[in-house]
């Protein structure tokens, strides 16, 4: 019995008070310094797309680094974090604090600029009559506006089942008109594991990589995505406008239809936030998104960024809503004629 | 290919030990219920150690015991650590939103075989084998990104299997497994790649299940260790029913792709019938 005793201490003693040392990384504590660090650190190893983005974050590091001590506050520790973040543009890099809205790098979708010159709620009424049809829990609107068919994507995700559906549909149409304007973006591969019906050969869409290591050019081998050919062809002229609210996932869709020879791309330009993203948390709760990838479109260009041109750009004004008026659906609609 | 032959391979040998101690005829069923304690460090998703105690912790055991020793049991533990405190925050895409804590699930589905070496009326030690097939699956809660994370080991260990009569109602029963080589599949490194997204490309959870477990690889301790060890005690009751407490321990350590440091203390009240 003695024994045991001292092999039952032995276990505790192990287990509970020494093993965290022991056995566990160092991990950054919670204070401004530490706290600072590890997000600069993070950036530092896993975010690839400094050079897209036009920053030198060793730069960033020295100007925001000597303005935090152990007495920091939080908000000004927040306002440091903003400030060095927002040089990157990006609308994957965010961060999230108790009880406030959350913060985008990308200013745009931050101050919400030109947020309302997309407004579905006028299409439905003044542009479909009221006369429409929702699916895949709103991420499907789609109906007739004349004989041209109308169809808006908010996001990519499971909706994206309801497409043979959606294009049978619109099997007398003269014409689509896929909106992708402010598409919330989602998981891309929703959208080209259905996208079988756009296509009537395998095309290439775009590649790839993602860091897999801490140093510099740690990467895995490009992979291709590619979109196949899949039930009846859906052939007909399609017009997809786009605006700097078209995200992510969003973003890839828009280069899988681009790739199509009967589509062609209307509105403004993306968002050029398109390569995967993933989440970090803080010592203190806070939140914070980063990007680990990049991608290149099939015609060899990384759009992270940049954001995806369109062919032919229509601005929308807030004047011509305020009236009734979606100028780059009204453009979309003249191509038909 | 040849990876998945050696499993399966093993697997044959070990039921064939089965097969060879139905001839046995002492058998024990024990249900387990604990609280559980894990810390959980997984580099692929964040550098902070995850600690959390759990109530959720349940194991069904079936024991046969006489010139060979079987055990056979399923585990099950969940545990919701969180960094900081559960919290409201505004999307611009989804509206007020809330950050909700982790959740990791454990799923350890055992079977072990083993010799009796020696049975003085007192000690009775046992050495073997045994499959150990451990099933994590993981939600980060990072607010507004929640990455799914796996990691699936199947493992070859040496088991050691102790039984102490102290007296004719009181004995305890020590358990101790380690790996000879593992096969191990891992969430990549930084949680996704296109690797990952391909797995999911089909949106079938059990053939991402099975994409995962193909993307394995087969490890020894280079670059896995674990250690599982658990001490219990009974209290005879009468024939047919012990009860007691159990204490169990499980190390786990992997450096591929990125280290994993879990340490998971479990306290059990048991049950065991015996037939």
């Amino acid at each position: 019995m003695k024994n045991l005793k001292y092999f039952f201490f032995a276990i505790a003693v192990l287990t509970f008070v020494s093993c965290k040392k022991t056995f566990f990384e160092p991990e950054p504590q919670n204070n401004p310094v530490e706290m600072f660090d590890n997000l600069w650190s993070t950036f530092n190893t896993d975010y690839p797309n400094f050079e897209q983005r036009g920053v030198n974050w060793q730069e960033q590091y020295d100007i925001y680094r000597p303005q935090v001590n152990n007495n920091t506050s939080d908000d000004e520790l927040l306002d440091i974090f903003k400030q060095m973040l927002a040089a990157l543009d990006d609308g994957h890099v965010s961060i999230t604090v108790p009880n406030a809205d959350q913060w985008y790098s990308n200013t745009i979708i931050n101050d919400r600029i030109d947020n309302d010159l997309f407004d579905l709620e006028l299409i439905k009424t003044k542009y479909m009559d009221d006369n429409y049809l929702e699916s895949g829990y709103g991420g499907n609107t789609y109906g007739w506006i004349g004989n041209i068919g109308y169809y808006n994507i908010a996001w990519i995700q499971d909706n994206f089942l309801d497409i043979d559906d959606i294009l049978n549909y619109f099997s007398n149409a003269e014409g689509l008109i896929v909106d992708m304007r402010h598409n919330g973006g989602g998981d891309f591969t929703w959208a080209f594991s259905e996208f079988g019906r756009f296509t009537n050969e395998k095309r290439f869409v775009f590649k790839s990589r993602t860091v897999n290591g801490s140093n510099p050019g740690d990467f895995t081998d490009w992979w291709k995505w590619d979109i196949e050919p899949s039930g009846t062809y859906f052939n007909k002229p399609i017009v997809m406008l786009t605006d700097r609210y078209t995200i992510s996932a969003g973003e890839r869709t828009v280069m899988a239809f681009n790739t199509l020879p009967n589509v062609t791309q209307m509105g403004d330009t993306t968002c050029g936030a398109i390569a995967t993203v993933v989440g970090k948390v803080l010592p203190n709760g806070w939140y914070y998104t980063l990007v680990i990838q990049q991608t290149e479109f099939s015609n060899g260009v990384d759009y992270e960024g940049t954001g995806i041109p369109p062919q032919i750009y229509v601005q929308n004004t807030s004047e011509e809503m305020n009236n009734g008026v979606d100028a780059q659906l009204n453009a979309a609609l003249e191509q038909f004629k | 290919m040849k990876k998945n032959q050696l499993i399966i391979l093993m697997f044959l040998l070990i039921q064939l030990g089965t097969l060879k101690a139905q001839d046995e005829n002492y058998n024990s069923f024990k249900l387990n219920w604990g609280m559980g304690n894990l810390m959980r460090q997984d580099m692929s998703f964040s550098d902070m150690i995850y600690t959390k105690w759990s109530p959720v912790n349940v194991q069904f055991e079936y024991n046969r015991s006489k010139k060979l020793e079987q055990q056979a049991y399923v585990q099950f533990g969940m545990f919701k650590p969180m960094i900081g405190e559960p919290y409201s925050y505004n999307s611009f895409y989804n509206g007020e939103e809330e950050a909700v804590p982790c959740n990791f699930l454990i799923l350890d589905i055992n079977y072990s075989l083993g010799k009796t070496i020696l049975d003085n009326g007192k000690w009775k030690l046992a050495l073997g084998g045994r499959s150990a097939n451990r099933l994590n699956s993981s939600n980060y809660g990072f607010g507004p990104a929640e990455p799914y994370g796996y990691y699936y080991s199947f493992a070859l260990d040496v088991w050691v299997n102790a039984k102490y009569q102290l007296s004719e109602k009181h004995r305890f029963v020590a358990n101790l497994a380690l790996p000879i080589f593992s096969y191990n599949a891992r969430s990549p490194y930084l949680s996704t790649d296109a690797q990952y997204l391909w797995d999911n490309y089909s949106h079938n959870g059990l053939k991402a299940f099975g994409n995962y477990i193909k993307g394995g690889e087969i490890q020894s301790w280079g670059g896995s260790q674990s250690v599982d060890f658990d001490l219990s005690y009974y209290y005879t009751l009468n024939e047919k029913w012990d009860i007691g407490a159990k204490y169990s321990l499980a190390l786990d350590f992997n450096q591929v792709p990125a280290n994993f440091t879990q340490i998971e203390n479990i306290i059990y009240l048991s049950v065991n019938l015996k037939f």
